[in-house]
């Protein structure tokens, strides 16, 4: 195979955000004509590699070649201008305009001459019908079409810009099984026209079905670039997470108590239905599935911040009422939510105000003046039993890394002085020093007679950490594994329906 | 070494950004004490604080309101209302005692405090936009203030509860010459310092407006923080406007379009607030306040006339904003 071959070229790109290595020497080739799989796990660089590529992030080293010449791209507009498309999983469409609107949005901006709108609507239809989706008409206002059907207006805007490579970044994570056909026949038919299609996932299946290549990347670094015919399921698997279990986890005595939080037929509509399950002192419950399979909706759900249809909710055999999320806490359940940035921290505070807002009123004095040299104490106590690097406590948290941003949410959590630990994700965006110490924490809090619920999409994480697992798909539990029974092929097949 | 020199530099635009509220009061003290020799006189000084009371008040309930991420356009509306009731509750016959001035005073604030509570239900609450909320409750304020007073001034009687309160705005000390307002004014922003510093009210009503679906999600009724920064706010309004009645000795309900909600958001922007919440201090805010005071006297005591000075007025306002989204963006 020469080299003239691959149309898109990365070679030894790099990338860091602040001290942390998100892209550590990663090659990418990618031929015309065929539709190439960038696999990972969440963290391994995917997105970001992506970006680099299509021009919304800057590479700090590394050279990319596009058609065997050397780009220099620097913004999406370069991007752009080398023929690259990509389409987020959130879509860049105005939904109150038309399709023929949305398709040729540069142009329209461009162009100061007087739009001629038959002509723009009548050249929309043609790339629609072209992609085989005549039934979306170019007159229709994008907010009223189906997700999937927005997808494809997506990628008929990414034509009409002449992508001669589109990224597709997780598309089928929106689409019901019926469009995912849909979807694949337009990607394969894109594929004989020439097109080097770029297709992010961590779904093995789709990947096994629709692919011809498969790169596979972890923790930021290029693992392998395989055929889809020489590998099989398992195989992959093994190079997504590729690290041995007993090193990575830290090991932890299980004493695990009577039941003492259970929750009864959850239910949130069109989300959730009947989830039950049940957790005992001192055990770590892990939820797995993909995403979009209801975990985090069925925490949300219990915690009293979403809405339940129907459920009870059980403390010590005992049914407590929770509405809001200050019902949970008064009870003792508490909550790390999915996103850091945008529910577990105040960004823009001292990391003071933000390790003890749960629990303000343990230093009280007369007339309700907060006594500082308690609260300092206090927190001094937490940074140290947390490991929390930080310069001065009167920082704002914005001023810290992600890993370390994620242990002050973990400490505002535990302010609030709960016996039952949610944590979504806890070690999502966090690298993997930091990863480490937070496993540390949960089992910490576990050995300390803690119940814990972990929502993890790692694998590894869950079987790593957990003593029991509970898999969703599809807003169900679709089955429950005891540690004696983990194994990959387990979790995949409940959790993908196999 | 060259570590220190860059934390030293850091900390020189840090000391800019943070105290550039501080930095134009000053100079537009050295401004005007040259521009003319009367600023600095001891008349024009209390004259200058006297008539900052009402916006000192009003500013810093806007500044809460502010602080949760809010806006709150009604408070001048509400300030006129408040206004109008003291002055009506004074025309009552049976109200002539300087005990029953106080009890007058307290019903002011609790139907400033309602009108800001209404406020605080809708934002709070039915998650109106705190926009239109207030401006449909500035609008009904407003209303209200005509309403009661029939659209006339209400003149206030002369007994000694009215007597009381015209002196609570005229007594000064001995020594310095500072209206008893004054001080009172400085007790109110001393009381919210601390407040705002020290107590868990404090911290949680930043913290709503920081951020408030981590405050939530940390079990805090973030609602009731925002909604108690509105009726304080409104309550805070109703005693300012009690202290311009006291001033003219006439509670007029043409007050209630004085413009004294615009000019407390701005100096509590002066002031260096955040509008997206999360950021604020009382003494900057009361800095901002005296800003846009220096502003108006210095051009009095130039003898601009009065549509000009609007017009200087707000050109001032853009640059002093500016100037600090200048120095945000050099961080």
């Amino acid at each position: 195979m020469s080299n003239s071959e691959n149309w898109v070229d990365m070679r030894g790109i790099c990338k860091r955000f602040g001290g942390v290595v998100a892209l550590d020497n990663v090659s990418l080739k990618v031929r015309k004509g065929e539709i190439h799989a960038l696999m990972g796990e969440n963290g391994a660089g995917k997105s970001t590699i992506m970006k680099i590529l299509a021009g919304s992030l800057e590479k700090d080293e590394g050279e990319i070649y596009i058609g065997g010449k050397l780009a220099n791209i620097k913004s999406p507009k370069d991007g752009m201008a080398y023929g690259i498309s990509i389409i987020y999983q959130e879509l860049m469409l105005v939904n109150d305009l038309t399709v023929a609107e949305n398709i040729f949005i540069d142009s329209l901006n461009k162009d100061s001459k007087i739009i001629n709108w038959k002509e723009l609507r009548k050249k929309a239809q043609e790339y629609l019908n072209e992609t085989g989706f005549s039934d979306i008409k170019a007159t229709d206002e994008v907010g009223d079409l189906t997700v999937a059907y927005q997808q494809v207006v997506e990628i008929c805007k990414a034509l009409s810009r002449n992508a001669s490579v589109l990224i597709l970044d997780e598309p089928t994570s929106v689409l019901s099984n019926n469009e995912v056909v849909h979807l694949f026949r337009l990607l394969r038919k894109l594929r004989e026209e020439g097109v080097a299609i770029i297709y992010i996932s961590h779904r093995l299946e789709e990947v096994m079905e629709l692919c011809d290549r498969i790169t596979i990347m972890r923790d930021g670094t290029y693992i392998d670039t395989v055929e889809t015919s020489s590998i099989t399921k398992q195989e992959l698997a093994n190079k997504m997470v590729g690290r041995e279990l007993q090193d990575y986890y830290p090991k932890r005595e299980v004493r695990i108590g009577p039941v003492n939080f259970k929750v009864e037929n959850i239910s949130v509509r069109g989300k959730v239905s009947n989830v039950s399950f049940e957790v005992r002192q001192g055990e770590v419950l892990g939820i797995n599935g993909l995403v979009g399979a209801g975990r985090t909706e069925t925490i949300r759900a219990i915690f009293g911040e979403d809405k339940r249809d129907s459920g009870k909710i059980y403390l010590d055999g005992r049914e407590v009422t929770i509405r809001s999320p200050r019902d949970a806490i008064h009870n003792g359940i508490g909550l790390l939510p999915e996103d850091r940035k945008t529910q577990g921290v105040l960004l823009d505070l001292p990391i003071r105000n933000n390790i003890t807002l749960g629990c303000l009123k343990l230093f009280k004095t007369a007339f309700g003046k907060l006594s500082g040299k308690k609260e300092t104490a206090y927190i001094n106590d937490m940074v140290e039993q947390l490991s929390i690097k930080v310069g001065s406590i009167e920082n704002d948290v914005s001023s810290l890394s992600g890993g370390n941003q994620q242990k002050v949410a973990i400490a505002k959590l535990l302010a609030s002085d709960c016996k039952v630990l949610l944590l979504d994700e806890p070690t999502r965006g966090v690298d993997v020093g930091a990863k480490r110490e937070i496993y540390k924490i949960i089992n910490d809090f576990a050995a300390k007679n803690y119940s814990i619920v972990m929502i993890s999409s790692e694998m590894q994480e869950i079987m790593g950490m957990c003593d029991r697992v509970i898999i969703m798909r599809g807003g169900e539990v679709t089955g429950e594994l005891d540690k004696k029974d983990f194994s990959e092929s387990n979790l995949i097949s409940y959790s993908m329906g196999v | 070494m060259s570590e220190a020199k860059v934390a030293n530099k850091f900390n020189l635009k840090k000391f800019f950004k943070e105290n550039n509220a501080i930095i134009i009061f000053v100079l537009l003290i050295i401004i005007a004490s040259c521009l003319s020799p009367n600023f600095l006189s001891q008349r024009n000084v209390v004259n200058v604080l006297r008539q900052q009371v009402p916006y000192a008040l009003v500013g810093i309930g806007c500044m809460l309101v502010i602080m949760t991420g809010g806006i709150d356009l009604s408070c001048g509306a509400i300030l006129g209302v408040g206004s109008v009731v003291i002055a009506l509750l004074l025309t009552k016959e049976s109200i002539t005692s300087v005990p029953a001035l106080l009890g007058c005073v307290v019903i002011t604030a609790l139907v400033g405090g309602v009108i800001g509570l209404l406020n605080g239900v809708l934002v709070a609450y039915f998650k109106m936009a705190a926009f239109i909320a207030t401006l449909a409750v500035m609008t009904m304020a407003q209303g209200l203030a005509y309403i009661l007073t029939n659209g006339q001034p209400i003149r206030l009687p002369s007994t000694p509860a009215t007597d009381a309160l015209i002196a609570f705005a005229e007594i000064k000390d001995p020594l310095l010459g500072v209206p008893v307002a004054v001080y009172v004014t400085l007790i109110v922003i001393l009381l919210f310092v601390f407040l705002i510093k020290w107590t868990s009210y404090g911290r949680l009503t930043i913290a709503s407006g920081s951020n408030e679906t981590a405050v939530r999600l940390s079990g805090i009724n973030v609602n009731l923080y925002k909604a108690a920064a509105y009726t304080i706010c409104g309550a805070l309004s109703a005693l300012a406007g009690i202290f311009v009645t006291c001033r003219a000795a006439i509670g007029t309900p043409a007050t209630v379009s004085g413009g004294y909600e615009l000019d407390a958001i701005a100096a509590v922007v002066i002031g260096g607030a955040n509008l997206e919440g999360g950021k604020a201090s009382v003494v900057n805010t009361i800095i901002g306040v005296l800003i846009m005071a220096l502003i108006g006297n210095i051009m009095n005591l130039l003898s601009i006339a009065a549509y000009p000075q609007k017009v200087a007025k707000g050109v001032i306002i853009i640059a002093a904003v500016l100037l600090k989204s200048i120095g945000n963006k050099k961080q």
